[in-house]
């Protein structure tokens, strides 16, 4: 559970691959009655919960189902707004669902060609001549380490910040990436990658990554 | 705190429970009669295809370079070779790693006195014409090995390199030794801010 997710970038800064790997929280469904105590707001397209932490539903977390139905976006299954339906005391009692948004292929999309451009202004931004890019990026809650090869592709990785062996497992994917995307006949370079074996191989490279690499407590 | 300025390979041996068949390629054993053959059958077939022997040549280095430009992502995550800083290098990788790696060879480079980007590989031993005598009757400027060509063209364009790669003698063809031409053309740059002055 140590290394949450791998994004493999193209040239161009196109996803070709991701994959992740985190175990979801247990997110409860929950009982509710009139009047609503957690304060919710809407925001790019979603309800997300803007006070009244209690409970395991933290601040941020966003509605993703109710009474047992996936919401869709702001709207529940039914095409009614979740704002609307929550702030009628009629269909009171509910249970809801929360939990934390997961991020969409779009916004994927979107947050790898974004790290592309800013790998690229890293590099430009280095006093010295010739530097590799951003190699780490760190926060309290995760390391996102990225290896660019000599012909333009990137690996990234994030992970916990105890976790250890992430460099060999950044040139372990990349010879995972040679043999099994790029000696398949079939596979096109610098498209999505769709290729079996490679997501075979690169789960086990996790999990061996993930047993070999921890040093720290908890592991 | 501060990271090491040059990153050093990790020395504890990780052992990743894979399948053999992603060894490296130095490490594979294959029969290598069968490849030698393959390859052959393949010049033969198209010979039998097309009636000019430019046609042939074509052929045989496009195919090669759809294999270079995928075949380099190979060399490059198994030798940890870093960048090169000058063609000389780069023709020396090509030689002394690169054609190891794959042939199990080591051409010898010479450089050009002329000219500061053109390098020649002289092949001493070529297990591809093995069992090739002669090339056949009416077949006298067939490029028996430009897949090869290919190979090194579509491998350097991939690390933003341009070269026209050609043989420049074949003992095939007569000549006392075989030598591979490499010239390195305009550099593809990826676009760099360059302030200017």
């Amino acid at each position: 559970m140590a290394i949450f997710s791998v994004y493999v970038v193209n040239k161009a800064g196109g996803l070709i691959y991701q994959l992740d790997n985190y175990a979801p929280r247990a997110e409860g469904e929950k009982t509710f009655s009139y009047p609503l105590d957690l304060l919710l707001k809407l925001h790019d397209e979603r309800v997300l919960v803007a006070f009244g932490q209690r409970d395991g539903i933290r601040v941020g977390h966003a509605v993703l189902s109710i009474n047992g139905v996936d919401v869709n976006g702001k709207y529940t299954a039914e095409g009614k707004e979740v704002l609307e339906y929550l702030g009628n005391p009629a269909n009171y009692p509910v249970s809801i669902r929360f939990g934390r948004p997961r991020l969409t292929s779009n916004e994927k999309l979107m947050l790898a060609s974004m790290f592309h451009s800013l790998f690229a202004i890293g590099s430009q931004l280095s006093p010295e001549q010739g530097s590799s890019g951003i190699e780490m990026l760190e926060t309290d809650t995760f390391k996102l380490h990225c290896f660019q090869t000599l012909t333009g592709i990137k690996f990234v990785v994030l992970a916990d910040p105890r976790q250890g062996g992430i460099d060999s497992l950044l040139r372990k994917i990349y010879e995972i990436y040679s043999d099994f995307a790029l000696k398949n006949p079939f596979y096109s370079l610098e498209m999505p990658i769709r290729c079996e074996l490679f997501d075979q191989n690169l789960k086990l490279a996790l999990e061996v990554a993930e047993k070999a690499g921890t040093f720290g407590p908890g592991s | 705190m501060s990271r090491p300025g040059n990153k050093r390979p990790e020395y504890h041996k990780i052992d990743w429970h894979l399948p053999a068949i992603s060894s490296s390629a130095s490490a594979h054993s294959m029969n290598r009669d069968l490849f030698v053959l393959t390859y052959g059958a393949l010049v033969a077939q198209l010979c039998k295809d097309y009636e000019k022997d430019e046609d042939v040549n074509n052929y045989l280095d496009k195919m090669g370079y759809g294999i270079g430009i995928r075949l380099i992502e190979d060399f490059l995550a198994r030798s940890y070779v870093k960048k090169c800083h000058s063609y000389s290098e780069i023709t020396d990788l090509i030689a002394q790693v690169a054609f190891k790696m794959y042939l199990g060879i080591t051409p010898s480079v010479t450089r050009n006195e002329s000219s500061r980007n053109e390098f020649s590989l002289i092949l001493d031993k070529n297990p591809l014409v093995e069992f090739v005598e002669e090339l056949p009757a009416g077949r006298s400027s067939l490029c028996y090995c430009n897949l090869l060509c290919g190979v090194i063209r579509g491998a350097l364009e991939m690390v933003h390199l341009t070269a026209d790669v050609t043989f420049l003698q074949d003992r095939l063809k007569g000549d006392k030794v075989t030598e591979i031409g490499i010239t390195f053309l305009k550099k593809l740059e990826e676009k760099k801010y360059r302030r200017k002055k």
